[in-house]
């Protein structure tokens, strides 16, 4: 039993690894075929600089801690066979509200004490619009890959309103398309450390939710058949509208840590790389299980990170982080494959 | 207030772009319908509608041929087609995970090439535009004649192969297949039908409609610019679920679709300004609201999104 675990393990690693070094390789490669860079040139760079360096460390943090959060309540999801897609709209409107809340506080006051009600905005405007393909599934029977994924451009294009040249939160002094900054006095304090104590926190709380709660005891049985549910008795319904408010909440909390830690305003650029539809692969990743969700965050986040030097050392356009995330996931779904090829090797089976 | 004269600007600007939108709607949803139909989701639609209309643009302006750009663009979704077909029907991983890392792959892929390649100066490389061919005289019919019958012949094809699609799926063993591969592959398996074969050639049609519809968006401008696709291979996946799988309902969702993605740019013509967010807002929402009024009467394939494995 015990070696067997070690062994599931030690396959697991072999496979991430090498699906890390063909995600690496082939976007070292096209640097390379298109801008003659040489590509072990560029991967030392980005083993030395982008991932191992403290400051290469900390901006992984920075993509670790929504990734984490989004896989957390994405993971909710697929385990009750919730195909919500729509994590990226949440990720948003959680944005959205904590700024609108933001802007509206500083009519009356700087405190800092603001900023835990600003966390709790975000909750609230990522579960309020991860409700709604809930309801939409639950009442009209409209299936939630349609409109998740519908409600993800609606939120998109909200935001680009609200910090549009006419937009009612353009800030006038900047050439960019973004609001008002956050006062200093709103920043999250001590970011790192907060953001990653606020993560390792909602893991908690959802293992407990998982483990010791009737929630989690239904979403069990749900994940195993939906037959067993019906005759356990078990309000689907009823499931589905909590963890659409959960996992959007969860959504939403992230946009507001991004809010609050990192980009301080709201810009049309917020999530420029997609932090819901990477959360979909990382709740994947680890196969759904919410103390695995911080490892494949990391890996994810870590792989982003490398993507993102990657751009930047070449000059290439942002775009190119989006090559490369897919060539991510497809280089890990392939290697998937092998992994019962790799188990036989180890004579596990 | 509107005069008169605006109002009828107005109608005519959004038959005349609505048509256009209406177009890449349509071939791109005609193709996801078959696929769907066949029991596959394919999410990928909005990147492989990016690599087509990139590639297309690219040998366009090479070669300075419009058509061998369209080819080029079919082909370069029918291999996009493959890398979606072999991630979900062969490898059998979920289909929404599949679509969506092919999506990024296209997405990613065409534009950051454009960025190196044709995007190296602020000058926009034009490539030559397919040449629209007006309709001996349904043309002149006043008001409605330029916007209806002045359209490329791609456009036309687009719209003539909707009943032979329907007749396919409907009146033929071909059609037979592949409803019986997304109703039931275990009995259409039994039969002796190979269901990852019709599955591969559904995929493969659907994949090479939308690389065609992405050629339609980029060579109907003879341009390509960063985010031309704008979440319409999205909505077309919306539209193949709208119109009940079924090709010709298909036309009619991509001319609702197609006239209410009209409207803003058309308002825009006749000088009124609305933020232009919610207009582009406004497809996406009129999807979730149509889904709310079908859905419960939609006869979706039993076996969508169902990867098949034999025993």
């Amino acid at each position: 039993m015990q070696t067997e675990r070690l062994y599931n393990i030690v396959s697991n690693l072999i496979v991430y690894i090498l699906a890390f070094a063909l995600a690496i390789g082939l976007g070292a490669l096209i640097i390379w075929g298109f801008l003659g860079i040489n590509p072990f040139y560029s991967l030392s760079l980005i083993m030395t600089t982008a991932l191992l360096s403290y400051n290469g460390l900390l901006s992984t943090v920075l993509y670790l801690v929504p990734l984490t959060l989004i896989g957390l309540g994405l993971a909710i999801c697929y385990k009750a066979r919730f195909w919500n897609i729509g994590a990226d709209g949440q990720m948003i409107f959680g944005a959205i509200f904590t700024m609108g809340m933001a802007l509206f506080m500083t009519r009356y006051t700087y405190s800092s004490l603001v900023v835990p009600l600003l966390l709790v905005m975000g909750i609230i405007g990522g579960a309020a619009y991860g409700l709604i393909p809930a309801i939409l599934k639950v009442k009209f029977k409209v299936s939630e890959v349609l409109s998740s994924l519908m409600l993800n451009f609606v939120a998109i294009y909200l935001m680009t309103w609200l910090v549009d040249v006419t937009g009612p939160w353009k800030d006038p002094s900047s050439a960019e398309l973004q609001s008002y900054p956050l006062p200093h006095t709103y920043f999250l304090p001590y970011e790192y450390i907060s953001l990653l104590a606020i993560t390792v926190v909602a893991i908690i709380i959802i293992s407990y939710l998982y483990h010791r709660t009737s929630f989690g005891y239904k979403l069990k049985v749900m994940s195993s058949s939906f037959q067993a549910a019906d005759y356990a008795g078990i309000n689907k319904e009823r499931q589905f509208i909590m963890i659409g408010a959960i996992s959007g909440g969860l959504a939403g909390l992230a946009g507001a840590l991004q809010i609050l830690a990192i980009d301080h305003l709201l810009a049309s650029t917020f999530d420029g790389i997609f932090f819901g539809y990477l959360g979909i692969f990382v709740a994947w990743l680890a196969a759904t299980n919410p103390v695995y969700i911080i490892f494949a965050g990391l890996l994810m986040g870590t792989l982003i990170n490398g993507g993102y030097f990657m751009q930047a050392i070449s000059g290439v356009s942002v775009e190119f982080v989006y090559y490369f995330e897919g060539v991510v996931f497809i280089s890990i779904i392939v290697f998937q494959l092998i992994k019962p090829k790799l188990r036989r090797l180890l004579k596990i089976d | 207030m509107i005069s008169s004269y605006t109002l009828l600007d107005f109608i005519i600007a959004v038959i005349g772009v609505g048509i256009s939108y209406t177009t890449i709607y349509l071939a791109a949803s005609l193709g996801e319908i078959f696929s769907e139909k066949g029991g596959v989701m394919n999410l990928a639609l909005e990147g492989i509608m990016a690599m087509g209309a990139f590639v297309a643009y690219g040998i366009a302006f090479n070669t300075g041929n419009v058509y061998l750009g369209v080819v080029a663009g079919i082909v370069t979704g029918m291999m996009m087609g493959l890398l979606f077909g072999f991630l979900a029907i062969t490898i059998r991983i979920n289909q929404v995970l599949a679509g969506l890392s092919v999506w990024l792959v296209g997405y990613g892929i065409s534009y950051f090439i454009y960025e190196l390649t044709y995007n190296r100066s602020l000058i926009l490389l034009h490539s030559p535009t397919l040449p629209t061919v007006p309709i001996p005289y349904l043309v002149s019919i006043p008001y409605i004649g330029q916007a209806l019958f002045n359209h490329t012949i791609i456009d036309y094809i687009v719209y003539l192969i909707v009943p032979l699609l329907w007749y396919i799926m409907f009146k033929t063993k071909w059609g037979l297949k592949i409803i019986a591969v997304g109703e039931n592959p275990r009995a259409a398996d039994s039969v002796g039908i190979g269901v990852n074969k019709v599955r591969y050639l559904v995929v493969l049609f659907g994949s090479a409609m939308a690389g065609l519809a992405g050629a339609i968006i980029s060579l109907e401008v003879g341009l390509f610019i960063i985010g031309i696709t704008g979440g319409r291979g999205f909505i077309a996946v919306g539209i193949a679920v709208f119109s009940g799988f079924n090709p010709l309902y298909g036309l009619l969702a991509s001319l609702l679709f197609g006239v209410v993605s009209a409207v803003g740019p058309s308002l825009a013509i006749i000088g009124i300004r609305i933020p232009y967010e919610f207009l582009d807002m406004l497809p996406f929402i009129l999807l979730i609201v149509a889904a709310m009024i079908i859905a419960r009467r939609l006869l979706t394939p039993s076996a969508l999104s169902m990867p098949y494995q034999r025993e």
